[in-house]
């Protein structure tokens, strides 16, 4: 059993270190690509796409700097390359897919108001906790630049929550819970 | 890090959404083997093996999976083991327009439905070759005829490695109510064949298309503003290699977006159905004959008449253009059938168990909940998070609980992990949900299903827990 870190394989091309790296990033980089894309199946497709990305271009992986930010960098990109790809696809009916995508109407249309970048920043920030400075890896911004974008965008969403069954809820749970 | 009350706010809000946890490593798996033809998963020597294996089986397990189709062996391994009774052979046969699906066998669980279909074509011809790849449409599972009730799927394909001519899928969809002796309908989207050729280089000056219109995309720039600023460009002398063949697909121009270098190709928009598409793969060298590859990004006009397919490659610098050579690849997504499939069967389902649990295991972790299913067995609970830590939430693998069954024969099947969710809980910053699904192993390179009538006890880790009616 190769015992050496995971980003040192991963360079290499292993193909155990891809399965390694979708066992430890894989369900977190859903969640991560669902928020963004707001669908569940285009996450599923985006992780997909990825993790692929990922192996294809193993050898411009730098061992030493942060798998799991490369990783991200590259989810981050292949939404907003689906996101634009939607667009179009969007113009000419027809929306099929009734499948469920886990997210409640109200939240849905609080999340459109913002931008791939905000839903992202959003995400990475409130739930994954992330600091400024880790996010600067991520998104290639300076951490200044970040911190201000994420208030915009957590200003336009709680507004955009303000009100809503979504936010009713978390605070019904809250007083129940809490 | 300290969450202002509007960070809590929006945080309590998105943590509302769920998302269900999905075989990642298997869709990999599945994609990458399709992009590289499907070539067979094991060596000849290990396939010579495994059939020796499988006739030295004793007569129990050789009966236990003789009457089922072979696409299981093909997909789960050639030990793989079905309990009697459990899966229901379905075997209807449909062929369209010379490629025939047979719905072989369904496996029907009081919340799930798997399903084994295969694929070939009427001539008997070989599905996939090193430039033809057979594209099945989507599948779906519909229930009384109404497709509300399946709340998510994952499959997995495979070509037969003794049989190039057949294709088999398995796809488990995993329902909201009892599919137990109800119309169920599996529906098949048109299939297409993709044929792909070889990389072809693409000889052509791509300093002088960048000097003759230097453009720098901004990070935001979409596809409208690329497609206007690469427009100044002069391309009239970039032929591609099939440009007699497919004249819509045009050389597009060179760009910078920051320090990355971005080269494109123009099309119309295309499917997966009844197109043409083509990418550039690489950049050659003609220095040194070395190949450098790039990442593929795809943009649209505001019209959705133009897809700019853009290769982007890090490291590569203005004073390099006069001396590299795009290598490209075309892709021709050619209809094979003009209607998709529709197949309709009932079954009864099998029992599925679920126990709550109040279990602690090390690293805090909790185990709330078990479900014991014909496919697998599912575990949630909880674990604690440190709420000031920048590591993104992840489920270690080595936190993953050990799990086996204990039969009523006295055997134990022991079981892989599949994959993991996990999700803050909302009332406490320190505390994460997770479910792990795993699925019966009969030996190390083949699945089993179980009917859960025939489990006595799980184990997990040290803990044993009787399954009592």
């Amino acid at each position: 059993m190769d015992a050496r870190p995971l980003d040192e394989r991963f360079a290499e091309g292993s193909e155990t270190a891809l399965a390694d790296a979708i066992a430890l990033y894989g369900q977190p980089l859903l969640r991560y690509c669902h928020h963004i894309l707001c669908d569940y199946h285009e996450a599923q497709d985006a992780v997909q796409t990825t993790f692929i990305k990922a192996y294809d271009n193993h050898h411009r992986f730098r061992p030493g700097t942060s798998l799991s930010a490369w990783l991200y960098r590259l989810a981050y990109t292949t939404c907003v390359d689906l996101l634009r790809h939607r667009k179009r696809q969007l113009v000419t009916p027809p929306p099929v897919a009734a499948d469920p995508d886990y997210i409640g109407e109200d939240l849905r249309r609080a999340l459109e108001t913002l931008s791939p970048e905000q839903r992202a920043l959003v995400y990475s920030r409130v739930i994954e906790q992330r600091s400024f400075d880790a996010l600067a890896v991520i998104y290639g911004k300076p951490a200044a630049t970040l911190r201000k974008r994420y208030e915009r965008a957590r200003k336009k969403l709680a507004q955009a929550l303000q009100g809503t069954p979504a936010e009713r809820r978390s605070k019904s749970y809250e007083t129940h819970t809490g | 890090m300290k969450l202002t009350p509007d960070d809590l706010r929006i945080r309590q809000a998105l943590e509302q959404i769920e998302t269900p946890m999905y075989d990642i490593a298997g869709a990999v798996r599945e994609q990458r083997a399709r992009r590289s033809h499907r070539m067979p998963l094991r060596s000849p020597q290990r396939i010579l093996a495994a059939v020796l294996a499988a006739v030295l089986l004793t007569a129990t397990a050789a009966a236990a999976v003789v009457q089922f189709s072979g696409g299981w062996n093909a997909l789960f391994g050639q030990n793989v083991m079905i309990p009697d009774g459990l899966a229901t052979p379905v075997r209807q046969t449909q062929t369209i327009d010379g490629c025939t699906i047979t719905l072989e066998d369904a496996i029907v669980s009081e919340d799930a439905v798997a399903v084994l279909y295969s694929f070939r074509y009427a001539d008997n011809s070989t599905v996939n070759t090193g430039s033809r790849i057979t594209l099945l449409g989507n599948s779906n599972l519909l229930m009384d005829g109404s497709d509300e009730y399946c709340a998510s799927s994952s499959g997995i394909g495979s070509m037969d490695s003794q049989n190039p001519s057949v294709e088999y899928y398995y796809e488990a969809f995993s329902l909201t109510e009892d599919p137990g002796d109800r119309q169920l309908t599996l529906t098949i989207a048109p299939a297409s064949y993709m044929e792909q050729s070889d990389t072809l280089p693409a000889p052509m000056n791509l300093s002088a298309i960048y000097l003759s219109h230097p453009v720098s995309y901004q990070t935001e720039d979409g596809g409208a503003q690329r497609l206007i600023a690469l427009q100044q460009q002069d391309c009239a002398d970039a032929i591609l290699p099939q440009s007699y063949q497919f004249p819509e697909i045009q050389f597009a121009g060179v760009a910078f977006e920051g320090e990355t270098l971005c080269v494109s190709l123009s099309m119309p928009e295309y499917d997966s159905y009844d197109s043409a598409s083509a990418q550039i793969e690489s950049l050659r060298d003609i220095r040194t004959n070395h190949l450098y590859y790039g990442s593929l990004h795809s943009y649209g006009d505001t019209d959705c008449a133009t897809e700019l397919c853009e290769t982007q490659f890090e490291g590569l610098t203005e004073e390099d253009l006069p001396y590299l050579e795009p290598q490209i690849s075309y892709r021709r997504y050619i209809p094979l059938t003009k209607t998709g499939w529709s197949f309709s069967f009932r079954a009864p389902s099998a029992k599925t168990l679920t126990r709550e649990l109040n279990l602690t295991m090390t690293d805090g972790i909790r185990l709330d909940a078990l479900t014991i299913t014909p496919l697998g067995v599912n575990l949630s609970g909880t674990m604690p998070v440190d709420p000031t830590s920048e590591e993104p939430l992840y489920f270690d693998d080595r936190q993953t609980p050990t799990v086996a069954l204990v039969l009523q024969d006295g055997t134990t099947v022991r079981t892989v992990s599949r994959g993991n969710s996990l999700s803050l809980d909302s009332a406490d910053p320190t505390t994460a949900q997770f479910g792990i699904e795993y699925q019966y192993q009969n030996d190390s390179e083949s699945r089993r299903f179980l009917q859960t009538e025939t489990i006595t006890a799980i184990r997990i880790n040290q803990f044993t827990i009787s399954i009592e009616e």
